[in-house]
């Protein structure tokens, strides 16, 4: 038999209902990609040529590393209009940094987080800080039960309270998920990251136990008379968008011999920081003598940042 | 069916010697040396730790709401009443009665009475109230408060003079930086030293709210 049943030709209703549905569905699908292509529009402005070429911080010879540093002053200048000195003191011999907290005697008044807030420029709209403030119950490290946004006056007598930050571990988990290599442990023990080479994944942050690192989905907003023009080039200068950043234990300053900004702003004192190989530091005095631990011990990131209780 | 894809060429040696040779020239992937800052010498100098003042305006006595000829705010001197007149019962624990002076003095500090911190016995046996006492009895002065304190606080006096307590700012090593700390009665009140506590400062505003119910501003309880 070859007679063949009726096929339906190109000018059947269906057809043009067909292209229709076509035709709106190509249009919605290039202007969602329009859209998801609309950052790029802006990406020129808030990159310069030599940021996107910028080398790799530890491949900088001397006089790179001073042009960086001038081309990052002359920048801020240019979009903030003040005059900031951004520094990139290297790290001083047979010196190990360590951090303990007291946790008998912290409040939970975060004022450390603002001190951070203010020292580190960060973006003003999320009120963003490299420490978060966890009110306990008294007898648990359980972190779910935590809250970070309490508002009541403190200290609570039922609770204490526990300020996290970057716990700079001795086997870090966030330098080993790095495909970059953009954030790596520094001979002090810091854990720095350089701004101009990571990529913004997030892979750090989704490895760090302690959530120590933040995303910057936005660029940060800040004010230009609320700017620290003290800065340094891996630590509290104005980062771009897309990019981790994280606790740095205030090297610009810290580097100089200056206490971090979190510790001088504890009204109590609870905040210990020193050089673990000085036999005479109070930060060794305290792990001697103090009932010393570590958040997170059995993941086996052996953090520099102590917590201890008085008693 | 032929395949009609033409192969890639094959890599020479020459090829790979020009890359590696232009990745070389232009410092791909080479660490420069790690820089350091000197090690600190042993034996430098300690930069002084200074205490801060007790309070801005300086001497021993009560604050008046006077100013002398220079504007500065006058304190009267404790022993301008009580060289002549003795104290009225050093061994109350209540200053709440006080009628002639020390109004409104609140004293909740333990058992303690006021005779057990105030007046060292001065010359011819009466109290001296221009200065403290320690617990023998032996004088010590105002500015060296932290001594008194520390009769009965030793624990906290230990923490402190190995910086675990009461803060200080400054610098981390003193050979690096001076370092200022805080005198016992900057935080505690001697006569009512439990401390009172404080408003938090703003928590973090997350991209996520952490407790959607509570609003934007974070709510109160």
């Amino acid at each position: 038999m070859s007679e063949h049943l009726p096929v339906r030709g190109r000018d059947d209703q269906n057809h043009a209902r067909r292209d229709v549905l076509k035709g709106g569905a190509a249009l919605l699908g290039a202007a969602a990609f329009a859209r998801a292509l609309a950052p790029l529009a802006t990406f020129a402005e808030s990159v310069s040529t030599e940021d996107f070429l910028q080398k790799h911080y530890k491949e900088l010879t001397p006089n790179e590393l001073e042009t960086l540093l001038h081309r990052i002053e002359r920048e801020t200048l240019e979009r903030t209009g003040r005059t900031v000195q951004v520094r990139a003191d290297a790290p001083i011999e047979g010196v190990r940094f360590a951090y303990a907290l007291n946790l008998s005697i912290c409040i939970g008044c975060r004022r450390c987080a603002e001190a951070c807030h203010q020292e580190n420029n960060h973006d003003r709209a999320t009120h963003n800080s490299y420490i978060r403030v966890f009110e306990m119950d008294k007898g648990s490290i359980d972190f779910g039960k935590g809250t970070v946004d309490y508002v009541h006056p403190v200290p609570r007598d039922d609770k204490f309270y526990m300020p996290v930050q970057c716990q700079q571990c001795n086997d870090p988990p966030c330098v080993k998920v790095c495909p970059v290599e953009a954030t790596w442990k520094e001979r002090d023990g810091i854990v720095v990251v350089d701004y101009n080479w990571c990529i913004g994944c997030r892979y750090c942050e989704a490895a760090c136990p302690y959530h120590a690192r933040r995303f910057n989905w936005t660029k940060p907003t800040i004010p230009a008379d609320e700017i620290n023009p003290d800065q340094g080039l891996l630590s509290n200068r104005i980062r771009p968008q897309g990019v981790v950043e994280k606790c740095h234990f205030c090297l610009h300053r810290t580097r100089r011999g200056r206490l971090p900004a979190c510790l001088e702003a504890c009204p109590t004192g609870a905040r210990v920081f020193g050089n673990l190989l000085d036999p005479d530091s109070e930060i060794r005095w305290v792990l001697a003598n103090k009932r010393v631990f570590v958040l997170k011990e059995e993941l086996g990131t052996r953090p520099s940042f102590f917590y201890f209780f008085d008693e | 069916m032929t395949s009609r894809v033409r192969p890639l060429p094959k890599p020479s040696l020459a090829g790979l010697v020009l890359l590696t040779g232009l990745g070389w020239a232009s410092g791909c992937g080479v660490d420069q040396p790690e820089r350091l800052q000197p090690a600190l010498a042993k034996d430098a100098p300690r930069q002084p730790t200074t205490l801060l003042p007790r309070s801005p305006v300086p001497g021993v006595g009560v604050l008046t709401d006077r100013v002398d000829h220079a504007g500065n705010p006058v304190r009267a001197r404790c022993s301008s009443c009580h060289a002549t007149r003795s104290a009225n019962d050093p061994a109350r624990d209540d200053a709440s009665e006080l009628k002639d002076f020390h109004n409104g003095l609140t004293l909740r500090h333990g058992t303690l009475r006021c005779g057990q911190c105030h007046g060292s016995p001065g010359p011819y046996g009466a109290p001296d109230y221009d200065t403290l006492r320690l617990a023998d009895g032996r004088a010590v002065a105002f500015d060296d408060a932290i001594d008194l304190c520390a009769q009965c606080h030793g624990p906290q006096k230990r923490d402190y003079d190995h910086g675990s307590h009461g803060g200080m700012r400054g610098s981390w090593d003193r050979r690096l930086g001076a370092r200022e700390r805080n005198q016992c009665v900057h935080c505690h009140d001697p006569h009512a030293p439990a401390y009172v506590g404080m408003v938090p400062a703003p928590g973090p505003r997350d991209r996520f709210m952490l407790h959607p119910e509570r609003g934007a501003a974070g709510g109160g309880h």
